[in-house]
């Protein structure tokens, strides 16, 4: 008797439990009214001062960046990050090798530190994946932790974003770390970022190349022609640079230009390339930032697994109609998915 | 002959004029050349960029299968991020991989890849890099000139005394499955996406299994999902070379828990209002009785 007690208890309450939650699923007819706070100049869709993210735009912070292991980050309506869709799942272990949890407790850890530009975000990749974001204070500097790691050799990979949201070139670096070791690599340099304001400048006309970089640096332009021209300036206390190179020493046709900054007896590394056109007619750049098309298959402004996978599918396969027109749009245009293309991709790289 | 002096001069014009090109090297290294039958030994594949940065390689590595056989590969301390191409077996002798390094690498000595064979005969032999592509991180895929240098084997009479024995405690590193949608891929149909490493031994392969009472599968990133619903929880296993596991899971974006399926809800209604009939039938039975 008692058993059939207890299975008549259990099912009144799972009865009761059921029926509550289907009666609350369906709605108790009674209004419920959302008053949503929006605070100034959040909303918008654009990173200000201030904000952790705005609408879409999360800055490429994931769940897995705030330290879970899935789920979908949102931005408040008070642009600050919304966690709660995200979901931590501990790793299962089992299998030959055994203690596998012990690995993770003792795991290494690894400490980056260095100098980026005023109060900018720095993205930190670890074998290509995101693994970390941090921001730099106002002289620039930023420091990271990176916890649970294996023994064994890694790829880091490093950029920031200067105020006008143009990417620095990636700075990657191997590190080996041991277990329950913590490596400190510091002195990173993230190098200048760099843009100019002509697409096209008319010959003998200037051309106005700025960036950002760190605080008070030595700025080298290199111009690279027939011959190599070099020119020097000082960041501001800002991190911004700006000068006007004189064209009239160009031949015309293509050319590009690198910068690379020191401070402090220690130097950057190389900006990515501004190309630019010397012609008989000059061209204005686009005043907004527009992000490269260039490996960005699914157009979020990242290049990373996911457009590597789009590619992927394809490698060493004919492609159809379709794909040839965004081979053409992101890769080389030669409407086949080879090694060129992936080297491409690893170029423009952002994870 | 009367203007053999002029040799060492142009023998000097020429090493000051002529520089060497740049060229990658690209070579097959082992602590061991001397080999017996039953030797399990592990050789390397090694880039030295020549100051150049690089972040594309592939290449095929052909080895005498007439003397060994090929064992396993080892990625957990490769340079290469990204496999395009996993080392592949295939022709009985060849081993194919290519792969790519974001932001690109340049370094004098730099590990792509181990990988482990067995001695099965004496006899000599090469294990060597043949159709090589190294590629120059410029943004436009340019290959840099490559040169390569092979491994000669030379199999012996004798015991067999070099084995490998590889102790690796680690899980495959956290990483995070995604699911994609693209009118290129799988015909526009969703897709799983996943990529970690295995710093000990390296990675194996993954698996794939939608949903609680799923099975797992053998699964290569990317993986089309059975279950476009979105609705079913996704386990991707990842197992390293030496069994070691990592799941992680991934909750689509239709998923909901259990407590919240309608299904399972009307389920539970009616096994109670079964149970509570066939209750009431037993009490009845009973109190006839």
């Amino acid at each position: 008797m008692r058993v059939s007690h207890t299975i008549i208890i259990s099912c009144l309450f799972l009865l009761t439990f059921s029926v509550t939650h289907v009666v609350n699923s369906q709605g108790s007819g009674e209004a419920e009214v959302q008053i949503e706070a929006i605070v100034p100049g959040c909303g918008d869709g654009i990173i200000e001062d201030g904000e952790d993210c705005d609408a879409l735009a999360l800055a490429g912070a994931t769940c897995f960046s705030k330290g879970f292991t899935s789920g979908v980050l949102s931005c408040t309506a008070s642009c600050t990050y919304n966690t709660s869709s995200c979901v931590y799942t501990p790793p299962s272990t089992s299998g030959g090798g055994g203690g596998g949890n012990n690995s993770v407790s003792k795991g290494a850890q690894i400490v980056l530190s260095g100098r980026a530009y005023p109060k900018s975000q720095v993205t930190i990749l670890k074998d290509a994946q995101l693994v970390a974001t941090t921001v730099s204070d106002e002289s620039a500097h930023f420091q990271v932790l990176i916890k649970g790691l294996s023994a064994g050799t890694y790829i880091f990979s490093l950029y920031s974003e200067d105020s006008n949201g143009v990417r620095s070139s990636l700075f990657t670096f191997p590190v080996s770390v041991s277990k329950g070791v913590l490596a400190k690599i510091d002195q990173i340099f993230v190098a200048p970022t760099i843009s100019g304001d002509k697409i096209e400048v008319k010959k003998g006309e200037p051309i106005t190349l700025f960036g950002q970089s760190f605080p008070i640096s030595e700025i080298t332009l290199e111009v690279n022609s027939s011959e190599q021209f070099f020119s020097k300036t000082t960041a501001g206390s800002d991190g911004v640079y700006l000068y006007n190179f004189d064209s009239s020493v160009l031949e015309i046709g293509q050319h590009h230009a690198k910068t690379r900054s020191s401070a402090e007896l220690a130097i950057s590394s190389q900006s990515s390339s501004y190309e630019f056109q010397v012609g008989t007619k000059n061209v204005y750049s686009a005043e907004s930032i527009i992000c490269s098309k260039k490996a960005d298959f699914n157009a979020d402004c990242h290049v990373n697994l996911v457009d590597f996978s789009i590619v992927a599918f394809w490698y060493n396969r004919p492609l159809n109609p379709a794909f040839i027109l965004r081979e053409k749009e992101h890769l080389n245009g030669d409407s086949k998915i080879n090694l060129v293309d992936f080297s491409i991709m690893a170029f423009h790289w952002t994870g | 002959m009367r203007y053999i002096f002029l040799l060492p001069f142009l023998f000097l014009s020429y090493s000051v004029f002529v520089t060497p090109a740049l060229a990658a090297v690209i070579k097959v290294e082992s602590e061991f050349s001397t080999l017996h039958v039953g030797d399990i030994f592990t050789i390397d594949i090694i880039v030295d960029s020549e100051k150049q940065t690089l972040n594309a390689i592939e290449t095929d590595i052909i080895f005498p299968s007439n003397i060994i056989e090929y064992v396993s590969s080892d990625d957990g301390d490769s340079v290469i991020s990204l496999w395009i191409k996993k080392p592949n077996f295939h022709d009985s002798n060849v081993i194919t991989l290519s792969g790519i390094t974001p932001g690109g690498f340049n370094q004098k000595d730099t590990k792509i890849m181990s990988l482990t064979f067995k001695v099965l005969h004496e006899g000599q032999g090469n294990i060597e890099n043949t159709n090589t592509k190294l590629l120059l991180h410029d943004g436009l895929g340019t290959e840099a000139s490559t040169k390569q240098q092979n491994l000669h084997l030379s199999i012996v009479e004798g015991d067999s005394n070099i084995s490998v024995n590889t102790v690796d405690e680690e899980i495959p590193e956290r990483f995070n499955p995604e699911i994609i949608q693209d009118e290129d891929v799988f015909e526009g149909k969703y897709a799983l996406i996943f990529s970690t490493k295995d710093k000990g031994s390296g990675m194996d392969h993954y698996e794939v299994k939608e949903g609680w009472f799923g099975n797992y599968q053998n699964a290569e990133s990317p993986y089309e999902l059975k279950h476009q619903s979105l609705d079913k929880k996704i386990f991707v296993k990842a197992i390293d070379l030496t069994g070691n596991e990592r799941i992680e899971i991934l909750y689509p974006q239709n998923w909901k828990p259990w407590y919240e399926q309608t299904g399972v809800i009307v389920s539970i209604l009616i096994l109670c209002v079964l149970t509570l009939f066939i209750l009431w039938r037993y009490f009845r039975f009973l109190l006839i009785k």
